[in-house]
């Protein structure tokens, strides 16, 4: 018990640094999007209806991305969570970003995804896991229901860390030389199925630990988690 | 089976232009073709691809790609302009020496106007100028652009 709670730390500490390097090289590779040149990815996709709405819906789409990914792992840190006013506005933009602009950019560019409607569905998917979790994520912060709010933006951050495990299992498959449209699909639904799973079971766990004190009302936002699975600042007060 | 072997029409078949056999002695025609083709297109393709990022949904670049022309003598298009076919194949993922990955067909098809200089390449049902290939956006060429007189009519009606 005490091995795993000390393996916890470091693994999500890698992560986290995994996503925050994946997210930096996904927007610096997306530069080429605002150039005048067509970007390969651009170019491979061609011709499509209304083209110009499409890139527009590109490129609002990895703007977006570029603030709510690192949004998201900024979220998850001690140091931002300690801080309650900057947690939270961090999270309104981060929120923001994600519901206006990430969630229905994509949904658009979902219709002319690579490998047809397996790849539409999903993108789809994934992009209704997080408008989905995000607003339940909004709803449970407001309500100060902070284990299902752990819950729920833990989903919006495992979907979008699906944008950097797939660039990854692209590059692998490539180097395996799997079939292409084979490794798309692949490399979209498995991070997809595999983190709503992920989220599920560590939130499963969380909650029996916690059980039977977790379900928490407006009237009483207490928080009866054992020390170590307390978000920080409330770890520091209970003297954890 | 070894009748039936003889008797197929494809066991001694000529080599098709997608069989990945070049003819057996390129006509000068087609020399200068897969020149012009490989200067224009794949070279510089290829150094765009290295400077490209990896880390995206985009396809991966080629570790190697080889031109096929598809046409011994040139065809006339609508205008009178000689063209000829080509095809693209290339390789993909890192392979060792010994175990080389096998060849993707077809992965670009074009044609080439050996009087012009010009080099073509075939996306959806249009033809674009080869610049697009490397980022230019390059709008779609003349319908007549890469098909034969007889097909363009045949086409146009």
């Amino acid at each position: 018990m005490r091995l795993r709670f000390r393996l916890r730390t470091p693994v999500r500490a890698l992560v986290l640094l995994l996503l925050a390097a994946g997210s930096a090289a996904i927007t610096a590779g997306s530069l080429v999007y605002f150039g005048e040149d067509l970007a390969p990815f651009v170019v491979e996709k061609l011709p499509l209806p209304l083209e110009d709405v499409w890139m527009l819906a590109l490129r609002v789409h990895v703007v977006a991305a570029a603030i709510c990914l690192p949004g998201c792992v900024a979220l998850t840190l001690g140091v931002v969570i300690r801080r309650r006013r900057l947690h939270r506005w961090l999270g309104r933009v981060t929120a923001a970003a994600a519901l206006l602009a990430l969630v229905p950019s994509g949904l658009y560019l979902a219709w002319f995804a690579k490998g047809g409607l397996p790849s539409t569905v999903g993108f789809t998917l994934s992009g209704a896991i997080v408008a989905a979790g995000m607003i339940q994520g909004i709803r449970t912060a407001r309500a100060r229901r902070f284990v299902e709010h752990r819950r729920w933006v833990l989903h919006v951050l495992a979907q979008l860390g699906v944008a950097v495990a797939s660039r990854a299992m692209l590059f692998g498959f490539d180097a395996a030389g799997v079939d292409e449209q084979l490794a798309y699909l692949v490399s979209l639904w498995l991070p997809v199925a595999g983190g709503f799973g992920l989220v599920e079971l560590l939130s499963t766990r969380t909650r029996t630990r916690t059980a039977p004190s977790t379900r928490r009302t407006h009237e009483a936002p207490v928080d009866a988690r054992p020390a170590d699975l307390l978000p920080y600042d409330l770890r520091r007060a209970h003297g954890g | 089976m070894l009748a039936l072997l003889i008797c197929s029409r494809t066991t001694f078949a000529e080599p098709t232009a997608a069989s990945g056999a070049a003819p057996a002695t390129p006509t000068a025609e087609a020399r200068a073709a897969e020149a012009l083709v490989s200067r224009d297109l794949v070279q510089p393709l290829a150094v765009r691809e290295t400077k490209a990022s990896r880390f995206s949904r985009a396809r991966m670049p080629a570790q190697e790609r080889r031109v096929r022309i598809l046409d011994d003598h040139a065809s006339k298009d609508a205008q009178g302009n000689g063209f000829v076919r080509f095809s693209i194949d290339a390789r993909y993922g890192f392979h060792s020496a010994e175990a080389e990955a096998p060849w993707r067909l077809d992965t670009i098809t074009g044609c080439a106007y050996l009087d012009r200089s010009q080099v073509f390449v075939k996306k959806g049902d249009e033809y674009r100028p080869a610049a697009f290939l490397l980022g230019k956006n390059a709008r779609a060429a003349a319908d007549t652009t890469c098909q034969p007189e007889r097909a363009a009519v045949a086409h146009a009606s």
